[in-house]
C-alpha cells in the first residue's frame, strides 16, 4: 500500500514561482539573488502555514544552483536546525564550531534555524557574534511565528521578511490546483468555505482539503461534505435564526436550534456561529465595510438582503449578549438552557429597542415634571420641626431638671441645627435641578439659621464659682488623663491656669504642638469644667508664650563674644594679633 | 479496544475505517471530542484497525496477534504519551509517561471516557498541576528515530496534548509536520482551543461528537440499569458517558421528585420547613446534590419552553408534563433567568466546598422571595 503524503507536504512548493500570495518576498529574493546582494543573516517570520519554511529552503537551494533532486551535496550543505528542541547553548556552541568549515560542493553552507523563538535567552546571545560577522560562505535563514520572542539584538543583525497572510481568492485557486492534480472534484463553494475557514494559512486549507476528501465518499468535495466535516453550520441557519429573532418568534428559534443540535453540532459552536454572523451583518450596514467580509459574492448578496431589515442597536446589543453568553458558557451545567435563555433575550430585543426609541420623547417631558420633584422638600423641615417636639423632653430630662426655663433657648437651637442638614439638602437639590422659589427660600433660611447658631453657645447653666473649685477641678481633670497614661496631655495640663473675670482660664504654653494639644482636650476639658462647676460660660484661650530665655552659648564665637563683652580689651588683643577664636 | 466496543457513533466509526481502506491515514490526527465522548476510544480502536492483520469491513479481527497486544495496550510500535504529575513515588526527571504505563493501561482498560481528574486519581497524582514536559517532546522524537518492531505503522498517541507546555509543543513542531515515513501521530483532545495554532495547523481533524440520549440510554440499559433511570441519567448527562455512568450508578432519590418538592416549600415560605431541608440536603452524597442541580435546571428549560407553546421539543415523561405546567404559572420567563443564575452559583459554590447547609438555605430563602416576587434580580 503506498504511502499517504498530506497535500500540505506533498504539493509544498519546490520554486520560488509557485510559492503563493507572498510575492514581496519572493520577488525580494530573487533580486537579491540575481544582484549578488543577498544579506547573511534573514528572518522570516508571519503566522502559521505560509510558506516560511517552504521559502527558506528554496532559497537554500536557489542560491546553491541546486536541482531538489541531488540530495547528497543538499545535505552537506543545507542544515535544518529545530530549535525547539535544540533551544540550549550547547546546540548553538555546535552550530557555531560547524560553521567554520567552508563547504564541500556549492557556495554556500545555508543553516535554517526553525522556530527560533524558542532558544533559550543565553543561546541568543551565544549566537550573536556569529550571526553578524559571519564567514562568506554562511547564511542564516531564521523562521518563527513569533518575532516577538526574538530578542532585539538578534533582530538588528537579521534581514527580517514579514510573510503575509494569504488571501482567500489566491487560496482558493491554489486548492482548485490541487483538487486537479489528485483527481477530486471540487464545488467552488466548498473550496471557499475552506479558504475562509482557514484564517489565512495555506496549511490548514489544505489540512482540510485532505480531511474533507478522507471522508467524502467518492472523490467529491461538495458543500455539504464541507460543511459537515469542518464543523461549520450552514448560512442558511443563521439567516433563518436571524429572521425568527428579528420577528421575535422565540418558539420557531428553538426549533431551529433543536434541528442544529440533532445535527450534532454543540451549542457553543452555535452561539460562536451566531456572533460571526452578527458581526457580518453589522459590518454590512455600512458600503465601505463591506469589503471587510470575506464570503462568496452569492453569499454577500444575502447578507446585504437582511442587513437592511437589522438594526444597528439590534445587532450591537445581541452581539453582546451573545458575548456574555460565550463567556458564561464554560462554567454553566446546563449549556443548553445557557444558550437558549440567551437566544430569548436576543428575541425580546426588537421590542425593547422600539421601547427605547420612543424614550426621547419622554426626555423631553421631563422638565415639565421637574418643578413637581422638589415638593417633596417642604416636609423635611416639618419632620425636623417635629423632631425638635420630642427633643425637649429628652433634653430637659438629661440635662438639669431644675432650670426648665432656661432650658427653652437651647431646644430652640437644636430644632434650627437639625433642620440646617435638612436645607442644606434642599441646597443641593436645589442647584442639581432647577433653582426654584422653594429653593430660594430655604436658601435664606439657611442664612438666617447660620447667624442664629454663632449664638448657640450662649450660656445657659450660670452658677457662681470660685477660682479654687475650678483649680481644683482643672487638676482633678489632669489627674484622669495621667491614669489614662496619656503623659503628654497631663504635661500640658499641669501648667495653671491663670484665671480672669468674669469666666475665662487663660493658659500660657511655650509651643505649637502644646496648643494644638489643649485644641484636642478642649472637648473633654470644658465640658468636665461646665458641668463641675455648674457655669457654661467658662471659656479657655491658650496663648503662645515666647521664650525669652537667654540663648545658651555653645560655639566658641559665641564664647568670645561673651568674654569681649566682660573684659572689653580681649577686643583689642583679638584684633593685635589677628586671632581667630575659631580654633 | 475495538471500534464495536464503542456505542453508537456508527458513521464516524465507518468515515475512519473508509479512510484507512482507501489508504487515506494522513500522518497527523487531531481527534477533537468533548468531555466524556468517546475521542480516546476511538483512537484505540483506530490505531488496533490500522495494525490488525486480518481487517474486516467494519471491525478489526480481535484475534490476530497484533490485536491481541493492542487489547492490552502493550504492542510495541503504540506509544503512549499522557499528562503527569510527580507522585510520592515518581519524581524529578523520572516524570514522563513511561513511568506510568502499568498504570495508565489499567486506566484506559477500565475507563476510556475518563477525565483529567480520573486519570489523576488512577496514578495517584494528589491534586497536582498535570502536564507533558518538554522532556516528554524529547522522548517522543528519540522514539520516532527507531524503526517500527513489527514493519507496520508506528504510532504515537497523545492524550491531552493541551496540557503540553510551551516548549513541549513548540519541540514536536518539526517531527509532527515532516515525520518519517510510516509515522501516525494521533492528538487526542478535549479543548482544541487550548492548543497551538502551529500544531493546530499540522494536524487533520477528526471530530467526535458527544454521545445522543438514545446511544447512552441503550448503552446504559446493556450494562444492565433499568430503563427509566437509565434515560433519566442520560437525560442529565449531556453526551457525557462517564458522568451518566456515574449518575445511574450512584443517585439513590430521584431528583426529579425531590426538586419539585423543593420548589413547592420555596413557594409555600415555610422557613421551618427550609431548615429542615437543609440539614437533610447536607447528609445527601455529594453526587446526588449535583445531580439534583443538574435536574433542577432542566426542570427549567423545560418551564421555560414550555411557555412558547411548543410540546415538541419538551422530551419528558407525562408526570413530569403536569407539574412544569402548573410551575410554569408560577414562574414566568422573567423569574427563570435569575433562577438560573442561582441555582448554578449555588452548585458552583458546592463543588468548591462551601458549607452545604449555608448555601442550600441561602438559596431557599432567595428563591422564595424570588418566587414570591419579592426580589427583583440577584442581590449581591
Amino acid at each position: 500500500m503506498e504511502q499517504f503524503v498530506v497535500s500540505a507536504r506533498k504539493y509544498r512548493p519546490a520554486s520560488f514561482d509557485s510559492v503563493i500570495g507572498q510575492d514581496h518576498i519572493t520577488k525580494t529574493l530573487q533580486n537579491a539573488i540575481e544582484k549578488n546582494q543577498l544579506a547573511q543573516a534573514l528572518l522570516f517570520c508571519g503566522p502559521r502555514g505560509v510558506g516560511k519554511t517552504t521559502c527558506a529552503r528554496i532559497l537554500a537551494h536557489t542560491i546553491n544552483e541546486f536541482d531538489q533532486t541531488q540530495k547528497l551535496a543538499q545535505s552537506m550543505n543545507i542544515y535544518e536546525l529545530d530549535a525547539a528542541s535544540n533551544n540550549s547553548v550547547d546546540d548553538i556552541r555546535n552550530l557555531i564550531d560547524q560553521v567554520r568549515y567552508p563547504p564541500q560542493y556549492g557556495k554556500y553552507k545555508v543553516y535554517i534555524i526553525d522556530e527560533v523563538h524558542m532558544l533559550s535567552n543565553a543561546a541568543f546571545n551565544a549566537f550573536l557574534k556569529t550571526l553578524e560577522e559571519p564567514p562568506s560562505y554562511a547564511i542564516f535563514i531564521l523562521a518563527t511565528t513569533e518575532k516577538h520572542k526574538v530578542i532585539p539584538t538578534i533582530l538588528s543583525r537579521c534581514q527580517i521578511y514579514d510573510f503575509n497572510r494569504i488571501g482567500i481568492v489566491d487560496m482558493v485557486e491554489h486548492l482548485k490546483f490541487v483538487a486537479k492534480e489528485e483527481g477530486v472534484t471540487a464545488e467552488e463553494e466548498a473550496l471557499h468555505l475552506i479558504a475562509q475557514k482557514a484564517d489565512g494559512a495555506l496549511r490548514d486549507a489544505l489540512s482540510f482539503f485532505d480531511m474533507i476528501v478522507t471522508f467524502a465518499s467518492d472523490n467529491q468535495v461538495t458543500l455539504e461534505a464541507t460543511l459537515h466535516n469542518l464543523h461549520v453550520l450552514d448560512y442558511d441557519y443563521y439567516f433563518k435564526i436571524t429572521e425568527y429573532l428579528l420577528q421575535e418568534n422565540t418558539s420557531d428559534t428553538l426549533l431551529t436550534l433543536d434541528e442544529i443540535l440533532a445535527k450534532g453540532f454543540d451549542n457553543h459552536n452555535f452561539i460562536n456561529g451566531l456572533s460571526e454572523h452578527f458581526r457580518n451583518l453589522l459590518v454590512c450596514q455600512d458600503a465601505a465595510t463591506v469589503q471587510l467580509m470575506e464570503v462568496s459574492d452569492s453569499v454577500k448578496q444575502r447578507y446585504l438582503q437582511q442587513c437592511q431589515q437589522t438594526s444597528k442597536s439590534f445587532l450591537l446589543t445581541a452581539l453582546n449578549i451573545a458575548n456574555q453568553c460565550d463567556l458564561g458558557y464554560k462554567s454553566s451545567k446546563n449549556s443548553r438552557l445557557h444558550v437558549e435563555i440567551a437566544l430569548m433575550k436576543i428575541a425580546h430585543l426588537p421590542s425593547a429597542i422600539q421601547l427605547a426609541a420612543g424614550e426621547p420623547k419622554k426626555k423631553t417631558k421631563i422638565p415639565d415634571t421637574l418643578p413637581v420633584e422638589p415638593v417633596p422638600v417642604p416636609p423635611t423641615p416639618t419632620t425636623s420641626n417635629l423632631e425638635s417636639d420630642s427633643q425637649p423632653a429628652t433634653l430637659s430630662s438629661t440635662g438639669s431638671p431644675k432650670q426648665d426655663v432656661v432650658a427653652s433657648p437651647p431646644t430652640a437651637e437644636e430644632v434650627h441645627v437639625a433642620s440646617a442638614p435638612s436645607k442644606e439638602n434642599g441646597h443641593q437639590r436645589a442647584t442639581s435641578k432647577l433653582p426654584d422659589l422653594q429653593a430660594l427660600k430655604s436658601k435664606v433660611a439657611g442664612t438666617s439659621i447660620e447667624a442664629k447658631e454663632e449664638t448657640s453657645h450662649k450660656p445657659s447653666r450660670n452658677e457662681a464659682f470660685t477660682q479654687e473649685d475650678l483649680m481644683k477641678y482643672w487638676k482633678e481633670f489632669a489627674e484622669t488623663r495621667r491614669e489614662a497614661g496619656k503623659q503628654q496631655e497631663y504635661l500640658v495640663l499641669s501648667q495653671k491656669p491663670e484665671f480672669k473675670e468674669p469666666d475665662t482660664l487663660k493658659i500660657k504654653l511655650n509651643s505649637a504642638v502644646q496648643i494644638d494639644t489643649v485644641d484636642y482636650l478642649k472637648s473633654d476639658l470644658m465640658p468636665f469644667l461646665r458641668d463641675k462647676v455648674q457655669n457654661d460660660g467658662i471659656k479657655l484661650e491658650a496663648e503662645l508664650e515666647i521664650d525669652e530665655t537667654k540663648a545658651l552659648i555653645y560655639t566658641p564665637a559665641e564664647k568670645f563674644q561673651y568674654l569681649v563683652e566682660k573684659h572689653p580689651p580681649l577686643k583689642t588683643l583679638q584684633e593685635r594679633l589677628g586671632l581667630d577664636p575659631d580654633f | 479496544m475495538q471500534f464495536e466496543d464503542i456505542p453508537g457513533l456508527q458513521e464516524v466509526k465507518q468515515g475512519l475505517i473508509d479512510a484507512i481502506q482507501k489508504g487515506h491515514v494522513a500522518h497527523a490526527q487531531l481527534f477533537s471530542g468533548p468531555e466524556g465522548s468517546a475521542n480516546l476510544a476511538l483512537a484505540l480502536a483506530f490505531i488496533s484497525y490500522l495494525n490488525c492483520e486480518n481487517p474486516g469491513t467494519t471491525d478489526s479481527c480481535g484475534t490476530c496477534a497484533s490485536c491481541q497486544k493492542n487489547q492490552k495496550f502493550i504492542h510495541p510500535d503504540v506509544h503512549f504519551v499522557f499528562p503527569v504529575s510527580s507522585t510520592t513515588k515518581v519524581s524529578g526527571k523520572e516524570v514522563v509517561s513511561n513511568s506510568f504505563l502499568k498504570e495508565w493501561r489499567t486506566f484506559i482498560e477500565k475507563d476510556p471516557y475518563g477525565n483529567l481528574s480520573d486519570w489523576s486519581l488512577v496514578f495517584g497524582g494528589e491534586n497536582k498541576q498535570l502536564n507533558i514536559s518538554k522532556g516528554e517532546s524529547r522522548s517522543i522524537i528519540q522514539k520516532l528515530s527507531l524503526k517500527a518492531f513489527e514493519g507496520g505503522y508506528k504510532t504515537i498517541l497523545i492524550w491531552m496534548p493541551e496540557y503540553m507546555n510551551a516548549s513541549a509543543a513548540n519541540g514536536i513542531l518539526k517531527v509532527l509536520e515532516e515525520p518519517s515515513d510510516r509515522t501516525l501521530f494521533l492528538l487526542v483532545t478535549q479543548d482544541q482551543e487550548r492548543l497551538l495554532g502551529t500544531i493546530l495547523s499540522r494536524s487533520q481533524k477528526v471530530f467526535i461528537r458527544a454521545f445522543s440520549q438514545e446511544e447512552i440510554t441503550t448503552e446504559l440499559q446493556k450494562e444492565g440499569v433499568e430503563e427509566v433511570r437509565a434515560s433519566h441519567s442520560a437525560r442529565l448527562s449531556e453526551g457525557n458517558l462517564k458522568l451518566a455512568r456515574r449518575l445511574a450508578g450512584e443517585v439513590e432519590e430521584d431528583g426529579a421528585t425531590l426538586f419539585k418538592d423543593w420548589m413547592r416549600l420555596c413557594y409555600s415560605e415555610d422557613y421551618g420547613q427550609m431548615v429542615q431541608w437543609a440539614d437533610e440536603f447536607h447528609k445527601m452524597p455529594k453526587i446526588s446534590q449535583q445531580s439534583f442541580f443538574r435536574f433542577g435546571l432542566t426542570l427549567l428549560r423545560e418551564t421555560l419552553i414550555s411557555h412558547y407553546g411548543d410540546s415538541h421539543l419538551i422530551k419528558m415523561p407525562e408526570e413530569e408534563k403536569e407539574f412544569v405546567r402548573n410551575f410554569s404559572q408560577v414562574v414566568t420567563p422573567e423569574k427563570i433567568e435569575p433562577l438560573t443564575s442561582l441555582v448554578e452559583e449555588a452548585s458552583y459554590h458546592m463543588t468548591r466546598n462551601a458549607s452545604t447547609k449555608m448555601v442550600f438555605l441561602d438559596l431557599s430563602i432567595t428563591v422564595s422571595r424570588l418566587l414570591k416576587g419579592k426580589l427583583n434580580g440577584i442581590p449581591h
